[in-house]
């Protein structure tokens, strides 16, 4: 009988070790595979800010545009300008602008009808068409823009363009933070308004609006760090350009498109050029997700 | 603060109780702006529906003459013919016998069943020349290119050129798009003196910037998706293989390990960092770093490290953040009773997250994979930089390819009509590809969060 205890008990002792070794395995392969996911991005931000930092410090890479047709010998020897990414700098700050002047106004109101009719079949269907917008590749916005107002309209390629296709990737984000938030919006302080003879124009405008306002600068803001990196869509919308430009129907670089052009460019120059726009693009876009998660984090809606 | 408390305790006091809540029904005022304010808004929410629909529209009738030339033969045909190289400073050796010399200058040779004519000069020994003009016959099929050429001052003699292209020595060179193939002379009889070649030549060219005028009708009909398709699927899914055991592991690390403290908020903030930086600079860095990286470690691989396998390594870091937030909120919404009774059985995690956390939420992990393969798919400008835009169906995965929207990016701009109707079609697949996998995630999300 003490014999057989004895064996059970040793199986179980087995067992648990067993299992508990398991677990320490699982455990460590978690670990292990999370710590490794963080390795590329320390790659990424230390070869980046390794080629393009001191660019940074140079006033001339902020001010002029990429020299046309010269060699860096030549420019060693002549002591010429190395040019910089004034062009894609305007460029990005124009496209992107007007992108947040079109999508802003169309994904608020779209929000506000979206949260304020939940019921309706109508909404169920626009939300699923947010969705799917939300996954559509950036490149069929190019696409699409293209076809319609560089084509069709024959308008050519302008920074117009490109603001729209930017716009239309951004437009979910604010469409789904902006309900989002509203959604949260207790009905009693839509209903005290009603109760007080409010017109409902005036509830929306005076009360959900800016009771939401922190959701929608949030929405904006990510919209705005993700439509500034892009680029697919832009390649045949604002297309690019070499010279500095302020004028929005004409072509118009941007810093993404700039780095698509210097990075296949042949000339060490350029490639310089490209790696200080990068680290000009990823300090933009790490300055956009801090002020981000300030605002969500001071802001935040209290009800 | 305690004046925001207040202002909350008086709200609640004046809330009614829910069932009276959902009895009163707000009526909206009556005023007359209200109607055309509700319209207007209506009216501006559409404008989501429409473009979705516009775009599925636009891509449909832009690629009718694509579907009218090709019909369900597109998605098997594995050539892409807008591929174009011109020839510089072809010359040949003359034999002992040969007093001829012959120099052509440039010509214009186009990767499929092409005919171009170009007016050249032979040169004799005494330094007179014969005019002639050649045509030139190339074709992707054979290996060879043809020339024939006439003297313009007798009509009629004509003299074939073959001029073999050896196919081993194609090599492409990603992004500057210069193609160098090398060209063995073989053997040709020009105004009746045997001319004995067997010089190889480097040819190296660049792109036209007006393919249109280049390419004959009889090019256009050879635009296939096939290895692009094939491309896409295999960068995808490859991209999908590497990202999911660290995408499971950083949720099962969120969302079981460590839920909160500063080493969840380390992770976290990586892994927003990571989503938020933009594809170019993926792209960029990968060009400069992953691929000869690949290069040096399989040093047999495609392009100089530029192919699928660079392109699938980048595509999963991108989209492990994507997959690692998404399975991580499915993981939180497992309800914590079921772990409790789990770990009060005497479960270990391991246990607990192979037979709670893992059946509980399998179909939102899985719509959470789908959404990043949907991802993965429509990726353009990291895997246009690092693919090797080579239009071959891939052999391996150290062979440069081509994937959907890396084709797109690369070749739009500056496509003919035909080409551009293809290229166009191939962006009506993947968008539709794109919206199959985004309404099935969604379709598994809502069945989850409904449970």
């Amino acid at each position: 009988m003490k014999a057989i205890d004895r064996e059970a008990k040793k199986q179980v002792t087995k067992s648990v070790g067993k299992n508990i070794l398991k677990d320490r395995i699982f455990e460590g392969l978690v670990i292990l595979f999370s710590i490794l996911s963080i390795v590329p991005l320390i790659f990424i931000l230390s070869y980046i800010f390794a080629k393009g930092f001191p660019k940074l410090f140079i006033p001339e890479f902020w001010i002029s545009a990429p020299p046309v047709g010269q060699s860096k010998v030549a420019i060693e020897t002549i002591g010429m300008n190395y040019g910089g990414i004034a062009n894609g700098i305007i460029g990005t700050f124009f496209v992107v602008i007007m992108a947040a002047f079109i999508a802003v106004p169309l994904g608020v109101m779209t929000g506000v009808y979206l949260a304020e009719n939940r019921q309706s079949k109508i909404v169920n269907a626009i939300e699923v068409a947010v969705d799917m917008i939300q996954g559509v590749p950036s490149i069929i916005f190019g696409i699409f823009i293209n076809i319609w107002l560089v084509t069709t309209m024959k308008a050519g390629y302008s920074a117009i363009a490109g603001s729209i296709s930017l716009a239309l990737m951004m437009l979910p984000i604010v469409i789904k933070s902006t309900e989002e938030t509203i959604k949260l919006i207790p009905d009693t302080l839509k209903e005290a308004a009603v109760a007080l003879g409010t017109p409902y124009y005036k509830v929306i405008l005076k009360i959900i609006v800016p009771a939401a306002m922190s959701g929608i600068v949030t929405g904006v803001l990510v919209g705005v760090t993700r439509i500034a990196g892009e680029t697919a869509p832009l390649i045949f919308t604002a297309f690019g350009n070499p010279n500095v430009n302020y004028n929005v129907t004409q072509p118009m670089e941007t810093l993404p498109t700039l780095i698509y052009n210097n990075a296949r460019s042949a000339s060490p120059n350029l490639i310089e050029n490209a790696w200080g726009a990068s680290a000009a693009l990823v300090v933009l876009v790490l300055l956009l997700n801090i002020l981000t998660k300030v605002v969500v984090n001071k802001w935040k809606v209290k009800f | 603060m305690s004046k925001n408390q207040k202002h909350k305790d008086k709200h609640q006091s004046i809330q009614p109780r829910p069932e009276q809540a959902a009895e009163a029904k707000i009526t909206p005022a009556v005023y007359k702006g209200d109607k055309i304010f509700n319209r207007v808004l209506l009216g501006v929410s559409a404008t989501v529906f429409i473009v979705l629909l516009g775009i599925f529209i636009t891509l449909l009738s832009s690629a009718t003459p694509s579907f009218e030339e090709f019909g369900l033969r597109f998605f098997t045909i594995d050539k892409w013919f807008a591929r174009m190289t011109s020839v510089s400073g072809l010359s040949g050796v003359q034999t002992a016998n040969n007093p001829l010399r012959m120099e052509v200058k440039f010509i214009s040779i186009i990767d499929g069943a092409s005919v171009t004519s170009e007016k050249f000069h032979l040169f004799t020994a005494d330094n007179s020349s014969v005019p002639v003009t050649a045509k030139w016959f190339s074709s992707e099929f054979s290996n060879k290119v043809e020339v024939i050429v006439q003297n313009d001052l007798m009509p009629g003699v004509t003299n074939t050129l073959v001029v073999l292209k050896n196919i081993l020595d194609y090599n492409h060179f990603p992004l500057a798009d210069i193609y160098r193939c090398r060209f063995v002379l073989l053997q040709t009889n020009i105004n009746g003196f045997d001319y004995n070649i067997v010089k190889t030549v480097s040819i190296s060219g660049e792109r036209y910037g007006d393919i249109e005028s280049y390419i004959t009708e009889g090019d256009q009909r050879w635009f296939g998706a096939l290895p692009f398709v094939s491309g896409t699927l295999l960068t995808s899914l490859l991209a999908l293989l590497i990202s999911l055991p660290f995408s499971l592991a950083i949720a099962v690390f969120l969302g079981e390990y460590f839920t909160s403290g500063i080493v969840s908020d380390v992770l976290k903030t990586t892994n927003e960092l990571l989503a938020g930086i933009p594809s170019i600079i993926y792209g960029f860095w990968a060009f400069k770093f992953v691929a000869p990286l690949v290069y040096e470690l399989f040093p047999y691989s495609d392009g100089g490290g530029s192919n699928i396998l660079t392109a699938s390594i980048v595509l999963a870091i991108m989209i492990i953040p994507y997959s690692a937030s998404l399975s991580r909120e499915v993981i939180n919404m497992v309800p914590n009773d079921l772990k409790e009774a789990a770990y009060a059985m005497g479960a270990t995690r391991y246990e607990v997250v192979k037979r709670v956390i893992v059946p509980y939420s399998s179909s939102g992990i899985v719509a959470g994979t789908l959404l990043a393969f949907g991802r993965a798919l429509g990726e353009t400008m990291a895997v246009t930089l690092v693919i090797g835009n080579k239009n071959e169906i891939p052999q391996s995965i150290f062979s440069s390819g081509q994937t959907i929207a890396s084709l797109i990016a690369s070749k739009y701009a500056e496509g003919g009509r035909m080409q551009i109707a293809a290229l166009t079609e191939l962006g009506l697949i993947l968008f539709v590809i794109t919206l199959v996998f985004g309404l099935l995630g969604r379709y598994l999300i809502k069945k989850l969060s409904v449970r």
